[in-house]
């Protein structure tokens, strides 16, 4: 058992689960994502991409995802990143508590050198050369010229790795987190239309009892602005969001896209907007048929919608927000909404009766219909998310970059330096030691000894 | 684009070209005017191309990230920059500097076959996210693309009946490979990390699992695995080299083959 466990937390089988993951989820990324209750979604796929339609009804991948084989995977990465974390931290904080500094690491390089001067010149020049390397002495009070001199730099990197491994924990744990309490919907407001959130109107809701929090919430949205530059391309979208819970004072806040709002815990992201025409509809008696505002869909313009009217009519709508006539068809320029005219046509049983078009501010008559078009106003969808996941992931990525940058940054290095009298000057012996990247390491040896000659010289002249 | 804009980039390629022939022809004449010439003409090119991108930048109002032009544009500055760094101060990888010219040169025209009009920064754009997520993106992309065309290079020169140069300093360039590797993911970990946190106000999820998300992580998986296989099992030499060289392929279908066998990242409005 102890042998399987070992085998099972080694680093080993730590990278080939890593390629696993890797491998699964490349090949999951080719598999489209589709809802299995979207009808016409998988039609659509089971005509343009039949083999892939057969991936997704057959294997259901969603499935796959969810199964417990799949989730053992990150569930064992989990369990030997840990197993490997305290070990090396038992290790660590054991070195630390004898107070030992680093010793002589994997890879060892040494360098001798001649130099001219009096032992103490070449400790002091020796001295100043590590300290510009970034190197601390380990023992400086006590030492003595017959001691070798030791000293290292890098010390924090193990605690970088400590780090990274950490935060790739957090980040494992956090995942199902996310995966079970995450909860969205979405939600559509009219402007001037405040609306009352309830599970009626959180559509799409993944987990309808989770939404419970905002049930009561009056939310709604004014003062719309859209940007636009060189008149044709958005550039900005901005409203004004309001929120009233029961029994409390209004507030207020300004939400664009990548501005979200916070109500109940939950993150109100602006996703789509569009244009919201107010209408009045009367047959030839005068009667009023529909008078309100319609939500439009108006990507791209020229998108047809349906409105019901009393007796069963119907208007199929289509707005141009800055409507011209190109060869005698209606088309729009921009998105802003300049001249917004709608075209109309109005249905009886699914046969065109009539149509025609209606501007902003303006009355028309198509078939037996008066049509007002007072003013415009827009809609704003919103996804509304709550996941608790997001500190772990959060917290994770803080630890895992910082952790990298510090385990990479601070490569643990010792220095040992020997210097021995000599006739004519004094013997020096520097061996450079690292766990890892021994050539790198040979240069910088070299560099070392070098700069020590550099220094010793420099001194040498200038005492001449 | 305009005819500033225009001049630096066909002016940066035709450079990188020179660049490109007179490096790769040089191993086969002995003339040792051909490689100078050759790295002078990359300085040169390198100099044109973040012209282009400056103008490009000044033309449009924001930094060009936007789009497959923009992205191509500035990418590929990276891999000649990253080389450069290293060349500078290694200049055992001058010898790398053809392939590095050559992705340049892909990169790039991968772009100018793009859609070119200036545009301004579409509403989704508008974070300060953008930048630390798109340049960390590059700077992962040509860290880990200059590490595999480093250890090719290694491959070359470790081949069956290479000579063994006096004193050997190709071990050097082994461990280059997995210095540029270790970058790259410190690089990668911050681009995934920015884009999630941009992502989180942008769509109010962190993560989605969408195609560049999920490659995103398989990529970063790969070089995770990378790194463990160098540190902890211990792999070098050609190994570790084939190994730093098979990886690319990742990096590049997250950078350029998603969009063609997949959905890309949702656009907003």
């Amino acid at each position: 058992m102890k042998r399987f466990l070992h085998h099972l937390t080694s680093r080993r089988v730590a990278v080939i689960l890593i390629l696993i993951m890797a491998l699964v989820l490349g090949l999951a990324s080719l598999v489209p994502q589709v809802d299995l209750a979207d009808t016409a979604r998988i039609a659509e796929l089971k005509q343009k991409r039949p083999l892939m339609a057969f991936l997704v009804l057959h294997l259901r991948p969603e499935g796959i995802a969810r199964s417990p084989f799949f989730l053992v995977l990150p569930g064992l990465v989990f369990f030997s990143t840990a197993y490997s974390i305290f070990l090396r931290s038992r290790t660590e904080l054991r070195r630390r508590r004898q107070k030992k500094p680093l010793g002589l690491q994997r890879f060892k390089v040494e360098r001798s050198l001649e130099l001219s001067c009096s032992p103490e010149q070449a400790l002091e020049a020796t001295h100043a050369v590590l300290k510009k390397g970034r190197f601390k002495l380990a023992v400086t009070s006590e030492h003595t010229s017959t001691e070798p001199l030791v000293a290292f730099r890098g010390d924090l990197g193990l605690t970088g790795s400590l780090m990274f491994h950490v935060g790739l924990l957090v980040l494992l744990f956090g995942l199902p987190i996310s995966a079970v309490y995450r909860a969205s919907g979405e939600v559509m407001v009219a402007e001037g239309f405040p609306s009352t959130l309830s599970e009626r109107n959180i559509v799409q809701a993944s987990n309808k009892a989770a939404m419970s929090p905002l049930h009561g919430v009056t939310v709604s949205v004014r003062d719309f602005s859209a940007e636009f530059s060189r008149g044709y391309a958005p550039v900005d979208y901005a409203m004004v969001f309001g929120v009233l819970r029961p029994g409390e004072p209004s507030s207020s806040q300004v939400v664009r896209v990548n501005q979200p709002v916070e109500v109940e815990g939950f993150l109100f992201t602006l996703h789509r907007y569009g244009f919201a025409p107010e209408l009045e509809v009367k047959d030839a008696t005068g009667k009023v048929l529909t008078a309100g505002t319609a939500i439009l869909r108006v990507m791209p313009p020229g998108t047809e919608d349906l409105l019901t009217l009393q007796g069963g009519d119907t208007l199929k709508l289509a707005l141009y927000p800055d409507h011209a006539l190109r060869h005698g068809r209606s088309v729009s320029r921009s998105l802003s909404p300049v001249s917004p005219v709608l075209k109309i046509t109005h249905l009886r049983g699914g046969k065109a009766l009539a149509q025609g078009r209606v501007s902003r501010g303006e009355v028309s008559a198509i078939g037996g219909l008066r049509i007002r078009f007072s003013s415009l106003g827009y809609w704003a969808h919103f996804l509304v998310t709550r996941d608790p996941g997001l500190w772990f992931f959060t917290l994770a990525s803080a630890l895992i970059t910082l952790g990298l940058a510090i385990r990479f940054l601070l490569d643990p290095q010792v220095a040992q330096i020997q210097l021995v009298e000599a006739p004519g000057g004094v013997h020096l012996n520097l061996v450079l030691s690292a766990r890892y990247f021994p050539a790198l390491m040979e240069e910088r040896a070299k560099r070392l000894g070098d700069d020590i000659v550099t220094l010793v010289n420099k001194e040498k002249t200038r005492t001449t | 684009m305009t005819t500033l804009e225009a001049i630096l980039l066909w002016g940066a390629i035709l450079a990188y070209v020179l660049a490109f022939v007179a490096l790769s022809a040089s191993p086969f004449f002995k003339a040792p005017w051909l490689p100078r010439a050759g790295l002078m003409l990359t300085f040169a090119a390198v100099v044109a191309h973040g012209g282009a991108i400056l103008t490009r930048w000044i033309g449009t109002g924001h930094a060009p990230v936007m789009g497959s032009y923009e992205n191509s544009l500035t990418g590929a500055f990276f891999l000649p920059l990253i080389w450069g760094v290293m060349a500078w101060r290694y200049p055992i990888t001058r010898r790398a500097a053809f392939l590095v010219i050559a992705a340049t040169l892909l990169i790039l025209g991968n772009g100018v076959m793009a859609p070119v009009s200036l545009a301004p920064l579409e509403p989704p754009y508008r974070s300060n996210w953008l930048v630390v997520h798109v340049v960390f993106a590059w700077f992962a992309f040509g860290s880990y693309l200059v590490a595999s065309v480093l250890a090719l290079r290694y491959l070359w020169v470790t081949r069956k009946n290479a000579p063994t140069p006096e004193p050997d300093r190709r071990p050097l360039l082994d461990e280059l490979t997995f210095k540029l590797i270790a970058f790259g993911f410190i690089s990668d970990s911050i681009m995934i990390a920015s884009g999630a946190i941009w992502a989180r106000g942008l769509w109010g999820r962190y993560w989605a699992w969408d195609p560049i998300e999920t490659w995103s992580l398989v990529s970063w998986l790969i070089y995770g695995a990378n790194l463990h296989f160098r540190f902890t099992l211990g792999w070098k030499g050609r190994r570790a080299a084939w190994l730093a060289a098979i990886s690319v392929i990742a990096i590049i279908i997250t950078f350029f083959g998603i969009g063609v066998i997949s959905d890309v990242h949702t656009q907003l409005l």
